[in-house]
């Protein structure tokens, strides 16, 4: 862990931060009309689902004579793993004639159990290198470069520019989709759209917070927000604050101490965010209620 | 050879513990599915992480009764603080599920940390489980030596279906209709708590036995599958158990027979996790009853 240490030189700890707090507003504000489409969870299976792509793509890298462990292939098997998540997920609820709930129990069970199967492989194709894939499961700031950085700029971008754009038509997809629907509106170009911004999200956040806890960026600070208002873009902006913040206190505690995975210190600040916040709506409701 | 020889003491047990995490997870999925909570055992194997760390700060051994302890409040904290989520921020149940648990495996992670230099208490480990080295781990009863895993599991089995059995028609009116089962029922609050317990028990169990993440699949896909080709509460609870027992073998053989047929002895793989496998065989069932129940379905119009 000294070597890490070693690592966080100024100019590092600085692009973590920064990357970690635009992860964390636009994952926010997708999260949002998420939560509030009861889709919450779908972020915990996208992002147990990116193991087996990890896995994989480890495994063909190694027996296309590579290291398995170059980033660009690793990210390019996971992105593949979080989008076939995302696409079972909706195939299991159609088809499985099951709720939401179950889809994505399901799916993330046997996209984990499959990426379970591939490192038990890639194991013993090549003893230790399980060692690359850890970083991935809690997640390591340490490995953060600038590349990262720039991707978690267009995410944000992205974000900001579909929300500006559509948001009208985001707002009534995300209450009324029948209602949406009827007057014509992109209802599943919306949905679709905003489902690839989550899992670019998703594979983007998974190096940073480990792709176990990645889902907490997506639900933590949209709840966080509920608390504070009722009006969407009221929400969507409190959420993406809530979330930029919180991430950006997790990742330079965790830059003070190294030791600490920086996934669980980004976890542990949205949860306090989160305290804070319900604290707020509870004090609110008992003077709501005594007056 | 390409078949590795097989040991009745160590395969027959990988198979007997897994065949019995699937008869104790039958009954709390079934209910967990009907009542779009599946969640919860995502949740709870996660959840449970903190107590495992803290049990072995406190008692400084890793002995299985001070694990299941600490595992046991773990998963009872978080129930708690689920439910007070639920019922303070108004957001649906799914939601808070996701911020209790992620912030509990937060704080397990950095409790895991600090107990490092100590002990070799993995997350990777408690995420992925051991089902290979479940049978090394044996007690001796009534004359018998028997793996402890396959002892736990076999309670909890026997007590999910005892507690089950005595609340039964609180637990299926309060999971289809919670107004009905309020003016009717007169302990419908033992349905919430005896949901929470046995899935609690059941994700404390089994988790050590196949990880935390696998816990979901043998929790939830059976259910479904169950689902699938019945109306009744009793009928999905057993066809679940069935399903589940089918997977753990087909899984286990599948783990250690596939890697010979298709040819990766030579690449050095000689076996896959059979924990997984299990899991992928759960997926590749369900796939084939929804082939099979769209094919029965297709002459009548879609009921939603």
């Amino acid at each position: 862990m000294s070597a890490d240490a070693a690592i966080l030189s100024d100019g590092h700890a600085r692009t973590v931060i920064a990357t970690l707090a635009l992860l964390g507003a636009a994952g926010g504000a997708i999260g949002t009309p998420l939560v509030l489409r009861r889709h919450a969870l779908l972020g915990d299976a996208v992002g147990h689902a990116t193991l087996p792509g990890l896995a994989g793509a480890s495994i063909v890298s190694i027996s296309l004579g590579g290291t398995g462990r170059e980033p660009a292939v690793l990210l390019g098997g996971a992105a593949i793993g979080a989008i076939g998540g995302a696409v079972m997920v909706g195939l299991v609820r159609r088809w499985a004639r099951t709720g939401a709930d179950a889809a994505t129990a399901i799916t993330l069970g046997t996209f984990f159990g499959l990426g379970v199967v591939l490192l038990s492989a890639l194991q013993q194709l090549d003893a230790g290198h399980r060692a690359g894939l850890d970083a991935y499961l809690l997640g390591s700031a340490a490995g953060l470069v600038r590349a990262d950085l720039w991707t978690a700029i267009a995410i944000a971008a992205a974000t900001s520019v579909l929300l500006a754009v559509a948001h009208r038509d985001i707002l009534a997809a995300t209450f009324d989709p029948t209602f949406a629907r009827v007057i014509g509106r992109p209802v599943r170009g919306i949905g679709i759209a905003w489902a690839v911004l989550a899992v670019t999200a998703v594979v983007a956040g998974m190096q940073a917070v480990g792709l176990v806890l990645v889902v907490s960026l997506l639900v933590i600070p949209p709840v966080a927000a509920r608390c504070w208002t009722d009006r969407f873009p009221v929400a969507v902006a409190v959420a993406a604050a809530v979330g930029a913040g919180a991430s950006a206190a997790g990742a330079a505690a965790s830059a003070f101490a190294p030791r600490l995975p920086t996934g669980a210190m980004v976890v542990l600040a949205l949860g306090a965010a989160f305290a804070v916040s319900a604290t707020h709506a509870a004090l609110r409701r008992s003077r709501g209620a005594r007056a | 050879m390409t078949v590795p020889a097989w040991t009745v003491a160590v395969d027959g047990w990988i198979i007997a513990i897994a065949a019995l995490a699937s008869v104790a997870c039958a009954v709390p999925g079934s209910f967990l599915v009907v009542r779009r909570e599946s969640m919860l055992a995502d949740a709870m194997s996660h959840g449970v992480l903190p107590g495992l760390a803290a049990a072995f700060l406190v008692t400084g051994t890793r002995s299985a009764p001070a694990m299941a302890a600490g595992a046991m409040l773990a998963a009872i904290l978080l129930s708690l603080g689920w439910r007070a989520i639920v019922a303070s921020c108004r957001v649906e149940r799914g939601a808070a599920l996701g911020i209790a648990y992620t912030v509990m495996f937060a704080a397990g992670v950095v409790l895991v940390v600090q107990a490092a230099d100590r002990v070799d208490l993995d997350p990777s480990c408690v995420l992925f489980g051991s089902l290979e080295l479940a049978p090394l781990d044996d007690v001796e009863l009534l004359g018998i030596r028997m793996p402890f895993p396959a002892l736990l599991l076999a309670a909890v089995a026997t007590s999910n279906v005892l507690l089950a059995s005595l609340l039964w028609p609180t637990l299926v009116a309060e999971s289809f209709d919670r107004d009905f089962a309020r003016v009717t029922m007169p302990a419908r609050w033992a349905a919430p708590a005896a949901m929470s317990a046995m899935s609690a028990a059941t994700c404390v169990a089994c988790f050590e036995a196949v990880g935390s993440i696998l816990v979901v699949a043998m929790v939830v896909t059976p259910a479904v599958i169950a689902r699938l080709f019945t109306s009744s509460m009793h009928g999905m609870v057993v066809r679940s158990a069935i399903a589940g027992i089918a997977a753990a073998a087909l899984g286990h053989v599948a783990a250690t027979v596939l890697p010979g047929i298709v040819g990766l002895h030579s690449a050095g793989i000689h076996d896959l996790s059979t924990a997984g496998s299990i899991a992928v065989t759960l997926g590749t069932i369900l796939a084939a009853s929804v082939l099979v129940d769209r094919a029965r379905r297709r002459p009548y119009p879609p009921t939603a």
